[in-house]
Order: C-alpha cells, then sequence, then structure tokens
C-alpha cells in the first residue's frame, strides 16, 4: 500500500482568516514601485518569527531579455514570484524553497534563503503555505528607508486595492465570510461532492462597503478570489457543515461485460521452451 | 505385427540370445562351472576340457576351478583327485528346433511350445601311477594322503533334455511359472540301467527340486508387486509400485515359439510417487556425466530381446505420471502503469495420451488446473489535487500569478491488491514428445542406454477463457483498496476524494488505461508475465524425463571376494512407437 503521507492540514483546517494564512489562501500583492521592501512575517500568536527583503526593479522594459556587458545574456526579473511562508520561519518544518518563480528559471539569488527577492515592477509577490503545513502566518511589507523599515505598504491583516486573496475551500456546508475591519458579512455555501467536478471557473468576490455577492455558492475545489476597494481581513467561518452517511458498503461497479460471445478469449500460444531440456548432455542419474 | 493385441506388456527372449549370455557368464566366472580338487586349481592344465576365460578373469588371478576335497577311496586312507566339468552348457533351442539336434531316444522334432537343451559334462579321475599305488606312497600325519597323479582318465557325456513352461494360474500377484521337464537323454552311457538310472535321478532333482526353485524367484519377479527403483532426471524423482499378472487370454503363456520364449503380462494397478525438486545431483546421484550418443544396429534378424507395451498400458502409466507434474513459479514484472507480482501453482488433468504411428507420444488437452493463479498488483494513483487556476492573466505570458494545485497526499499514492484468478482461467496444453534411444557415453560412470523422451514443439497452450467473474472480481479489488487509502478519512472527505478521481469505471479506463475488456487485459497481463511460458519451459523439462535406463555392460553377478563381476555387454537398443504400442528391442553383445 502507499507510503505517500496526507495532507491532513487541507482537511482539517476549515475555517480561514487571511490574517492566518493557510494552504487554503493565497495572498498576492502587487508592487506598483520600485525599490527595496523589507518583509515580516507573523506566527499564529502575532510573534514576528522571520523577515525577507523584496526588491522590485526593472518594469516593462525588463521582461525582455538583456545582455550584459560580456555579451552574455541575462534573465529579466519575474512578473511574479512565490513566497512559501513555512521557509521564512526557521522553525518551520517545511523543506520547500523560500521562493520560485513561475517559470522555474535558474533566477540569480531570487531563490537563496537570504538574499532578497527580486520581482519586476508591476509584479507580484504571491504568499503561500503548502498543503503539509499548518501555516497560521500574516505578512507585512514595508518600504525599506535609509534607516529601518519605512511606510508600510502591504499587511495581509488588512488586504487592499493592490491585493487579491485566493481561497479554495474543501468541506461542504454552509459558512459565514465577514470583512472583520468593517464587519460586512457574506454567505458562502460549498455544495456536497456528488459528481465528477469537472473544470471551474473561480467565483470573485469583491470586499467594499460590503461583500459583493453577499449569497456565494461554490463546489468544493472551485476557487474564490477576492478583491479589495477598502482594507479588508477576510474571516471564513464553517456554520453549519454538510455530512452524508457513510455508506454500508461501498459497491464496485457491476462487471463489465465481454465485449464477444461465448469462449470469448480463445486463443492459442505456441511455445518454444527457453531452458531447452538434457538433449546431449546431463548430469547422470543412477 | 502387434505383440500386445492380448496383453498390456509383452516380452520375448531369443534362444540365440540367451546361448550369448550363458557363454559371457562362463567365461567371467569359469569356476561356477569347473570343480575339482586342490591339485586342478595349481594344474589347470589336467582338465579334461580347457578352459575358455575372459582375460580379466585371468588379470585379476581368479580361479577357473572351484575347489572340492578329494575322492575317498573306500576302506583306506587315500584320497584321490578327480574333476567334474559342465564343458560345454551348449545351447538352449526354443521350438521351432533349428539349434540342437535331438537324438532319437527324445523323439525330434521338437514339439510346439517346447524347448530343448544341450549339455557337455566331463569328467575325470586322477589314477595314480605305479609308482604312487596305495600302500607305497606315504601317510600323512592326519593319517589321509592324496594320491598324486600325472593326468585325469578323462570322460565326456552330451546330455540332452526337453521342456516346457506353464503359468499356474493364482490369485493376483502369486501367479508361478512352472518349468517341467519333459524327457533327459544321455548318450553314450552303458549299460542302459546305468543311463535310466542317472536320467531318472537327475528328472526327479529337476523336477521336484531345481525347476521349482527357479519358478518361486522368477515368479514375484514377472507377476508380483514391482518396486520401481527411484529414478532422477533434473529435479524430478520417480518411484512406485506396479502390479502385473499373467494374461490368461493368450493360450500358451510363457509361449515357446518362433525360437523365443514370450510372456504375455497384464497391468493391473500402478501407483506413481513424483516429486519435484531437489535439482539435479540430488539424492543418488553418483556425480558424473553423460554424454548422449546415438549407435546403429551391427546385426540383423530378430532381436534377442524384444519388449512392448500396449498403448492402453502406455497410457495408464504416463497417465499417472502426468499426475505427478507440479507447477509452481513466481516473479513479477511490469504491465502498462502498472507493477505485478505473481505466485502460481498448477497441475494437469483429464485429457488424452496417445501413441502415434509417426512415432509420437501425443498428450493433448490436458486441463491445466489452476491451483494458484494469484497476481498482485501495485499501481501509483494520480495525486488527488484541486484545479490550479490563472489569478492574474498577462497579456504578455499567459498567466502572471498562478494559483498552484494543492494536492491531499504528499507523492501520488500507491495501491495494491491481489487477485487470484486460480478458479477463472480455464486453459488446456497439448505436447507431443518423441520417445529415444541414445547410448550415454560415460564420464565418472559407466556408459548406459538411455530412453528418453523428446518434447516436439511448440507446445501448445489453448487459452479457452476467463470467466467473466475475473472483471467483477478486479473491481471490486481496485474498488476497496482505494476505500482503504482513503478510509481514514472523513466522509465528506472521501466523497471529494471519488468525486475528483471519477467512478471506478473511470478509474480503470482513464487513470489506469485498462480497455473496456477487463478480462482480455487480465489474459494479456498473464502472457506478459511469462506465466505460459513458464509452465511450457516446465512441461517440457518434465517429460523429457529418462524413463528407462540400463548400464553397459550390464551387471549380472557381483563381485564375490576376489571375483571379478559378471557384466552382459548390451550391444543395441532401439524404440519404435505405433498407435498400437511401444516397442523396445535390443542385442547383446558377443
Amino acid at each position: 500500500m502507499s507510503s505517500a503521507m496526507i495532507n491532513r492540514n487541507l482537511v482539517a483546517q476549515v475555517n480561514q482568516d487571511s490574517g492566518l494564512l493557510t494552504s487554503a489562501m493565497t495572498v498576492v500583492h502587487r508592487f506598483d514601485e520600485r525599490g527595496e521592501y523589507k518583509g515580516v512575517l507573523y506566527d499564529r500568536r502575532g510573534v514576528a518569527v522571520g523577515e525577507f527583503s523584496v526588491s522590485v526593479g526593472g518594469g516593462e522594459q525588463e521582461k525582455s531579455e538583456k545582455h550584459d556587458e560580456g555579451g552574455h545574456m541575462r534573465r529579466a526579473l519575474p512578473m511574479s514570484v512565490e513566497v512559501d511562508l513555512t521557509s521564512l520561519h526557521p522553525t518551520a518544518a517545511s523543506q520547500a524553497s523560500p521562493t520560485s518563480g513561475r517559470e522555474e528559471c535558474e533566477c540569480e539569488d531570487r531563490g537563496a534563503a537570504g538574499g532578497a527577492i527580486k520581482v519586476a515592477s508591476g509584479g507580484y509577490a504571491v504568499f503561500k503555505v503548502p498543503a503539509g503545513a499548518a501555516g497560521g502566518y500574516a505578512v507585512e511589507l514595508y518600504k525599506s528607508a535609509e534607516s529601518g523599515r519605512g511606510e508600510r505598504v502591504f499587511d495581509s491583516r488588512a488586504l487592499d486595492r493592490s491585493d487579491l486573496l485566493a481561497v479554495v475551500l474543501l468541506r461542504p456546508g454552509t459558512y459565514s465570510v465577514t470583512n472583520s475591519n468593517n464587519e460586512t458579512k457574506a454567505e458562502l455555501t460549498v455544495t456536497y461532492p456528488e459528481k465528477p467536478l469537472g473544470l471551474m471557473e473561480p467565483v470573485k468576490v469583491t470586499c467594499g462597503s460590503a461583500i459583493r455577492p453577499d449569497v456565494i455558492r461554490v463546489r468544493p475545489t472551485q476557487g474564490l478570489v477576492f478583491s479589495f476597494e477598502t482594507p479588508s481581513r477576510v474571516k471564513i467561518v464553517l456554520v453549519t457543515p454538510e455530512d452524508r452517511a457513510r455508506p454500508v458498503a461501498r459497491k464496485a461497479p457491476p462487471g463489465r461485460v465481454s465485449l464477444q460471445g461465448a469462449a470469448k478469449h480463445s486463443r492459442r500460444l505456441q511455445l518454444w521452451p527457453r531452458r531447452s531440456p538434457p538433449a546431449k548432455a546431463q548430469l547422470t542419474q543412477p | 505385427m502387434t505383440f500386445t493385441s492380448n496383453c498390456d506388456f509383452y516380452v520375448a527372449i531369443q534362444d540365440a540370445g540367451i546361448n550369448r549370455a550363458v557363454r559371457h557368464v562362463m567365461k567371467q566366472r569359469p569356476s561356477l562351472f569347473n570343480y575339482g580338487t586342490a591339485l586342478l586349481v595349481e594344474e589347470p592344465r589336467l582338465l579334461c576340457s580347457p578352459v575358455d576365460v575372459d582375460p580379466r578373469v585371468t588379470a585379476a588371478d581368479n580361479p577357473m576351478v572351484t575347489v572340492l576335497p578329494p575322492l575317498p577311496v573306500l576302506m583306506s586312507p587315500y584320497r584321490m583327485n578327480y574333476a567334474v566339468q559342465l564343458a560345454d552348457f551348449g545351447q538352449v533351442d526354443f521350438a521351432p528346433s533349428n539349434v540342437i539336434t535331438l537324438p532319437s531316444a527324445l523323439n525330434p522334432p521338437l514339439p510346439d511350445q517346447r524347448l530343448a537343451v544341450h549339455l557337455q559334462v566331463c569328467g575325470g579321475l586322477g589314477c595314480p601311477g605305479s609308482e604312487e599305488t596305495p600302500g607305497v606312497a606315504p601317510i600323512d600325519e592326519q593319517g589321509v594322503t592324496v594320491l598324486p597323479t600325472q593326468q585325469l582318465d578323462c570322460f565326456c557325456l552330451d546330455l540332452f533334455a526337453t521342456a516346457g513352461c506353464g503359468i499356474h494360474t493364482g490369485s493376483t500377484g502369486n501367479q508361478t511359472i512352472r518349468p517341467t521337464v519333459d524327457g533327459i537323454f544321455i548318450g553314450g552311457l552303458q549299460p542302459a540301467g546305468l543311463e535310466e538310472s542317472i536320467v531318472c535321478y537327475a528328472k526327479t532333482a529337476l523336477d521336484s527340486g531345481f525347476l521349482p526353485l527357479v519358478g518361486q524367484i522368477v515368479s514375484p519377479i514377472a507377476f508380483g508387486l514391482l518396486t520401481i527403483p527411484q529414478t532422477t532426471t533434473g529435479n524430478i524423482q520417480v518411484s512406485g509400485d506396479i502390479q502385473v499378472s499373467a494374461s490368461t487370454t493368450v493360450p500358451n503363456n510363457p509361449a515357446i515359439q518362433d525360437d523365443q520364449l514370450e510372456a504375455f503380462i497384464d497391468l493391473d494397478k500402478i501407483d506413481l510417487n513424483i516429486t519435484t525438486g531437489g535439482g539435479i545431483g540430488g539424492p543418488g546421484s553418483s556425480g558424473g556425466t553423460v554424454t548422449r550418443t546415438t549407435r546403429p544396429r551391427t546385426r540383423t534378424g530378430t532381436f534377442d530381446l524384444t519388449a512392448a507395451v500396449s498403448a492402453d498400458a502406455f497410457t495408464k502409466i504416463f497417465g499417472a505420471f502426468m499426475k505427478g507434474f507440479r507447477f509452481n513459479e513466481s516473479g513479477s514484472g511490469s504491465y502498462g502503469p502498472f507493477s505485478v507480482s505473481y505466485d502460481v501453482a498448477a497441475h494437469l488433468e483429464a485429457g488424452s495420451i496417445k501413441l502415434l504411428n509417426t512415432g509420437g507420444i501425443e498428450l493433448r488437452d490436458l486441463v491445466i488446473k489452476w491451483d494458484t493463479l494469484s497476481l498482485t498488483f501495485g499501481v501509483t494513483l494520480p495525486n488527488v489535487c484541486t484545479p490550479g487556476f490563472c489569478l492574474v492573466p498577462n497579456p504578455f505570458d499567459g498567466c502572471a500569478v498562478y494559483i498552484s494545485p494543492k494536492c491531499v497526499w504528499s507523492t501520488p499514492p500507491t495501491i495494491s491488491f491481489t487477485i487470484d484468478l486460480g478458479g477463472l482461467l480455464d486453459s488446456k496444453v497439448t505436447v507431443t514428445g518423441n520417445p529415444k534411444v541414445f547410448y550415454g557415453v560415460g564420464s565418472g560412470v559407466t556408459n548406459r542406454w538411455q530412453i528418453a523422451v523428446e518434447p516436439v514443439l511448440p507446445i501448445l497452450i489453448d487459452i479457452i477463457d476467463l470467466a467473466d467473474a475475473a472483471s467483477s472480481l478486479f473491481q471490486t479489488l481496485i474498488t476497496n483498496a482505494i476505500d482503504s487509502l482513503i478510509s481514514g478519512l472523513p466522509q465528506w472527505a472521501q466523497d471529494l476524494i471519488n468525486a475528483i478521481l471519477g467512478s471506478i469505471d473511470d478509474i480503470i479506463t482513464t487513470v489506469l488505461g485498462i480497455p473496456d475488456d477487463i478480462v482480455e487485459w487480465l489474459m494479456d497481463v498473464i502472457s506478459n508475465l511469462g506465466i505460459y511460458q513458464d509452465l511450457a519451459d516446465a512441461l517440457a523439462q518434465y517429460i523429457s524425463i529418462t524413463i528407462f535406463e540400463v548400464d553397459d555392460p550390464f551387471l549380472v553377478l557381483p563381485p564375490q571376494g576376489a571375483l571379478i563381476p559378471v557384466m552382459l555387454p548390451i550391444d543395441y537398443l532401439g524404440i519404435s512407437v505405433n498407435s498400437n504400442e511401444m516397442v523396445v528391442q535390443g542385442d547383446m553383445g558377443d
């Protein structure tokens, strides 16, 4: 049987909070200005547990490939960079690389621990927690100043116009969706998985003075994409779970009957023995 | 000509073969035929008839004469030297008579169903010369003196006898062969009363003493429970018992005709014990090697020995042999996305065994009973993941921000399950073999004649069908394996995984790539794992067992003290098969 481990957090973490990011939530921040940024990672208790740097440069002109002075081709800055939050937390168990470009490129120091995360101007930082990790992180970004931190430009507990939140829920049931910063609410239903899910477009939700739409219905694994008009912290709480009884015994489908008629699988094999019987020489037997 | 029209086994020995065998014994163990006092051992030139011996006898310094005590001289302390020789065993002549010219006293010609024997017996007495006359020669300390002599006064008598042979009917396993003497004639013996007395004595001794003893010795061998000594070929050991009895459907049994002594025997019961394993060189192996060659016949005419087994008897024996076939194999391989290990056991039942006019043995439609046909499948399923999607499209590069899938397992999970198709696969095998005779040239062991079956290739395996139940079973096992994989999750999560994976039909068809006809697919798996090939290999090895083997030369009398063993050379052994019987014929060497 399989030695693969089940990522139980995917199943166990039912309630979600953009201020306590788990693998079900991915937060995206767009950098509109070049410059150097400092990031701070907070754990579930609100304690800063890691820092990182982001270097935003280039812009549209750097999307194309460049040549350095030696004439060697140099890769352009990526338009997005994924940041595995567990890798920024020294005590987290994840072995994952802190960042990975969308193109799995051999980026200079973009992926190296301790090095600055580099992204093009107008590009995106994608903060996520891998499926096997517990998560519970919050992230802040500050513009770097000559002495220490400058202006705060991003806070996962107060997502704003430059940010997007992607949520994927699995547990069927009725949820409340709350923007805890202005106490606006919506009702979300995750339907019970009954038939093949197929391809599903993500459902878009806007958090402003209200959450629009205020009644949301998705199928499990279907994406929810939140955009923001006002600083928001999105909390999704399961109100009424939907459960179904376990079948007494799962039935195998009826046997697939052969496509042919009687004696349907008849075949004749002509076989030549691989080990020739003793013909010329053999050990003797009395 | 069919030898076994009225019996299961037929054995015939030609008189010329018996005569050759006796001559070999006389030359290799002369002391069995020559008796005399110690003087004759020291001075064999004094014997009445010169003795022809094998050079190995001389080389081993074996005696030509068995020593007997000297002949007492009545009412005196003296003893005399003497010799008695079976100087010429002569011939055995089976009817019709064409070897021995019978004296008129025995009413020639030799009647049907009778045999004649001619012996020459020589005797001689060591008469002392004038210098060694009694009263002159000294008497030794024991008071006994063997009178010296320079020569024996010899005489030779020709003894002719006619005899018949019958079988006393008893219960199975207790039948006895009864040789009976019809008449004896000793030529040149006078007066008539002396001849009659000696003939009477000889006939009485033969009829009531010697011949019943011969019958008692021979009968259990012919009609008793025969134990087959364990023979080994490759890793197959065969032993067992055969119960035979004299056929009662022939007018004469044994029959003496066509210069042969013929016996007609029925097969009553056969029990074979066949075991496999132990490998070549197992218990009893003497460790040498034998290289098989072929040797043509050099003699012409009737064979010295003819033995035949009827098609019915052969079918019984070979059927019992084939029942002992056991196939056990295990291994592993891969097929498509699956890893497959197998554990197989099978034996053969039913079917037909026939002797063919083409000289072969056909085993047709033997049912392969799959005692175990256990296949353990292992397959890696695709991980169950949420669908990824593009969060921020990029007009220049497709997607600027992509939300990656989140997967249930750390790595794609593997399931395994075992299906036993043993009772569901209907298959048969047909194989033909040609029995052949080989002359094995030994290295480290004696040369030998061998009869073995050579399989005629290819071996045909007919796959009749695999029951549709195999399809249902396969699907149930996959279902159960997947259920087991996710059994630790809450029901909603199991339902979600099932919704993502799709139905079992979808998994089988789409994920595992198994076509609609699962049964056909399973049969392909079995074929591709080489299970049928393994079976064909095992079967070919099994039927190629050495079914008969005899050393050349063949041991008749074992060494006795310093006496060399008596061996009979086997000049030729041949085999032929037709639809009625299998016949083995052979010649004794000179």
